[in-house]
């Protein structure tokens, strides 16, 4: 009896230390996971596990790609991998994309995954203007997607498109048509808040509304298994009080993208800070379609004027690099700095402004007797308001009256996104690691897309086109590399810089240095050390 | 009794239907509009698809009457952002709330009505200065600023406290407990120096009234007079300004609730406000609106049946 007590109490040990959980990691022998790990991540609003759905957004996105596949995914170097699809080809006129879908996955209700579910995805809810979502512009070029047997689907565009593989990992999970074929998938309850129903790596358990979400190992996932059995993602709307849960051991990882935090993370002996390069640009714009902005020499002007070493220093710590363009370093084999650069040198911008027809008149810059005045936008969100405080700055040093008006966010979208009512202001774009940006900076984009400044040159989207036709890597390299020096000679934005993102997790817990999204997708390679 | 109440309840129908008529016009009037269409992924073709799926194209006029209508069946709507029905989201976040604010104002009675009675029996005193002292601190002190001090000193530094969620078993367990005491406190201590300084002052006016001065020289024990004669007067106007912080704080504390990542009614106001969903801002003005009014209701026949010379007819 004794001994059967002894040996109950040494179990409950082992198991409390986790112990008895423990497995070997393959490829290295001597390390060692808690294969019963619980993670605490974050998220900073409740989500909506269907992420088409047109009020799922970065909440969501991250728990999505846990819970569903796509067709394809994202490597740890954001290149497009297979993920419900094993393969793809493309036609000869590079309209037709055909993707081999994976045999034998279920979903997570035991029903079989084929091309029909693909074809509800984006056939009837992406593509379909009843089911209105904002994730939908980015798949303008696809016209129609179709099934050709059970697992094979094709991609039919109407116009040609090189980085759909890499916009299908782009936070486009598939869903299943079973579980919502009939019911309009936005509104659909059942499935949106209590019980989703996916393919992809984890399972959601439990939601906690306006608290947490609770996601376990999915045990029939089709692709490597999951080392860590749960994920809980914590609803924590700031990220003040992200830092201090982590600092008090009630999270186990964040993704910071402030690096005004970083200070106390960074020299703390618990934590493990892994540095990123985002695909994510600031950028400072004037609106191109109304003078003085038309003027190139103007724009140039305000370029050469930013000092944006120093707007790194202050803003981001110094954790970022200067911009020359839209496609960030991250992209390795797109990223091409031989562009026309504007460093910091109030003297050349004065110059600039002297040939556009401006002389100095009392400090006051002038041109045909009147001022020259911007009307100077900022929306309340990220560090918008003091980085345009800076810009503000250094403009009126060169002699330009700026006038700035400050706008709570959702106010600032409909004022300067959509009614295009502003002169200057300071933003940014996150884009999938692919090198497209025809609709950031094509003509057809500019009075109604994400062409913000209202740029339009005819060059400029021959080039873009020349891209999104480009299939083989060097064509691909050729056609962008023009494209960026195109962009930096004509400046449709002022580029500023390109910010660092954080990884910030205990010393136990151990997952891929990369990207947040990149090393989500790569969710299997993640463990806890006991 | 009766007509009071009906003529009361009538009062308070029409003013909160005024009430839903005010802030209707004004999310009409503020710029802006839901999130899903004023977001940076948005083109003007999938903007113009989400206001005809939201109905947003029809007039100011017809959508209120149309959710007036519905509210009237009992049907808030639908939230832009949750998907959700606007009374099962409110029903998820308000017992939330109630268990923050309940035990906030519990605090702040259990320490300053006390306070404030000694302030004002000890009137002139050190303990009367210390008293004011503290409580200047304590109306001069922001609850952002001293949640997160608190966080890092019992959160971060001495780990004896969680700092955020309400410890439910998703969210790394812990109970209830322990996730309280930070933003009650907080909460409390923000609220206690209005009501020491109120209970001071109400208890200093009924101590100079001439009963009590009679009952003195009656001979009657000091402790009986504070007691029997004095707190139970004072406690009239004291129980008005705790019916007005319990409706205020049911209304949810959207700073303390945002520092502390507890999910009550002031985040999801907050949020609902930030991301223009007029459904979800209809449903919570109107809970708060129905709350302030039934505890004034609540307030004024409390008044009645503790002080004999207030007759409702």
């Amino acid at each position: 009896m004794r001994s059967v007590v002894r040996v109950s109490a040494l179990l409950i040990v082992l198991a409390m230390s986790g112990l008895g959980a423990r497995a070997t990691l393959a490829g290295s022998p001597k390390l060692s996971y808690n294969s019963n790990a619980t993670i605490y991540m974050t998220t900073n609003a409740d989500p909506t596990f269907d992420t088409w759905a047109p009020t799922a957004f970065a909440e969501s996105d991250i728990i999505n790609k846990l819970i569903f596949s796509g067709v394809t995914k994202w490597a740890l170097n954001g290149a497009a991998e297979g993920d419900l699809a094993t393969h793809w080809t493309v036609s000869k006129n590079k309209l037709v994309w055909t993707f081999y879908l994976r045999k034998g996955v279920k979903w997570q209700d035991g029903k079989p995954f084929t091309s029909a579910d693909v074809v509800y995805t984006y056939q009837d809810v992406v593509l379909n203007k009843s089911t209105p979502t904002s994730k939908a512009s980015v798949y303008s070029a696809v016209s129609k997607v179709k099934a050709d047997g059970p697992y094979k689907v094709k991609f039919i565009l109407n116009t040609p498109f090189s980085d759909l593989p890499e916009y299908l990992a782009y936070y486009a999970p598939v869903l299943p048509k079973h579980a919502l074929s009939g019911s309009n998938p936005f509104t659909n309850t059942h499935f949106n808040k209590v019980h989703p129903i996916g393919t992809g790596p984890y399972i959601m358990k439990k939601y906690t509304p306006g608290e947490s979400i609770t996601l376990v190992r999915n045990p029939h996932y089709f692709g490597a298994e999951p080392k860590i059995k749960t994920i809980v993602f914590k609803i924590i709307p700031t990220t003040t009080t992200e830092v201090s849960d982590l600092l008090s051991g009630g999270l186990t990882y964040i993704n910071l993208t402030d690096a005004q935090y970083l200070p106390p993370l960074i020299h703390n002996p618990n934590l493990t800070v892994q540095k990123n390069a985002d695909q994510t640009y600031y950028f400072a714009m004037v609106n191109t379609t109304i003078s003085p902005f038309k003027s190139l020499k103007v724009r140039k002007a305000l370029d050469y004027a930013i000092d944006k070493k120093a707007m790194i220093k202050a803003l981001l710590k110094g954790y970022g690099k200067v911009a020359t363009g839209p496609i960030a370093p991250l992209q390795k084999a797109y990223y091409y700095s031989k562009v026309a650069q504007y460093p910091y040198d109030p003297k050349k911008a004065l110059e600039l402004l002297k040939q556009a027809g401006y002389k100095k008149v009392n400090g006051t810059l002038e041109k045909n007797g009147k001022p020259f005045t911007i009307n100077f936008t900022a929306g309340q969100i990220r560090f918008l308001v003091p980085a345009s405080e800076l810009i503000q700055r250094y403009w009126q040093a060169l002699g330009i009256k700026v006038n700035l008006t400050v706008l709570d966010w959702n106010t600032y979208i409909s004022t300067v996104v959509v009614k295009r009512d502003y002169q200057a202001s300071f933003a940014w774009w996150s884009t999938p690691p692919a090198p497209d940006m025809d609709s950031y900076y094509a003509c057809s984009a500019a009075k109604a897309g994400y062409n913000l400044s209202g740029f339009c040159d005819p060059t400029l989207d021959k080039a873009m086109n020349k891209g999104r036709a480009a299939i083989k890597l060097s064509a691909q390299q050729k056609a962008y590399n023009r494209v960026q020096q195109l962009l930096a000679e004509k400046l449709p934005l002022l580029y500023l810089f390109y910010p660092d993102s954080f990884n910030v997790m205990t010393k136990k817990l151990h997952a891929p240095h990369a990207g947040y999204a990149f090393a989500i997708d790569d969710i299997s390679a993640w463990y806890v050390t006991p | 009794m009766l007509s009071f109440l009906v003529r009361r309840l009538v009062i308070g129908l029409i003013t909160l239907w005024l009430i839903t008529v005010g802030i209707f016009a004004l999310i009409n009037l503020a710029p802006g509009g839901p999130v899903a269409i004023m977001n940076m992924s948005s083109t003007a073709s999938t903007r113009h698809e989400l206001e005809r799926y939201y109905h947003l194209n029809d007039p100011a006029p017809v959508r209120y009457v149309r959710w007036l209508n519905s509210a009237l069946h009992g049907n808030l709507g639908t939230s832009y952002d949750f998907g959700e029905p606007v009374a099962a989201v409110i029903g998820q976040r308000l017992p939330n709330t109630a268990i923050l604010a309940g035990t906030a104002i519990l605090i702040s009675i259990l320490f300053g009505i006390p306070l404030g009675i000694l302030a004002a029996v000890r009137r002139g005193t050190w303990v009367d200065t210390a008293t004011t002292a503290g409580t200047t601190i304590g109306l001069s002190t922001p609850d952002f600023w001293l949640g997160t001090v608190m966080i890092i000193v019992f959160a971060v530094t001495l780990h004896w406290l969680p700092s955020s969620g309400m410890g439910g078993a998703g969210s790394g367990g812990g109970g209830l407990l322990p996730h309280l005491i930070m933003p009650a406190s907080v909460l409390a201590i923000v609220l206690t120096p209005n009501l020491v300084r109120f209970t001071r002052s109400s208890v200093l006016g009924v101590l100079e009234a001439d009963y009590i001065r009679t009952a003195r020289a009656k001979g009657v024990r000091r402790i009986v007079v504070l007691g029997k004669h004095a707190f139970r007067n004072a406690l009239i106007p004291i129980l008005s300004l705790v019916g007005l912080l319990a409706a205020t704080l049911l209304g949810g504390s959207a700073i303390v609730e945002s520092v502390f990542a507890w999910p009550g009614i002031g985040r999801l106001t907050v949020q609902a406000a930030t991301d223009r969903d007029y459904p979800m801002i209809m449903g919570v003005t109107l809970l708060v609106a129905a709350i302030v009014i039934g505890i004034n209701l609540v307030t004024d026949i409390l008044y009645a049946y503790l002080d004999p010379r207030v007759h409702y007819d």
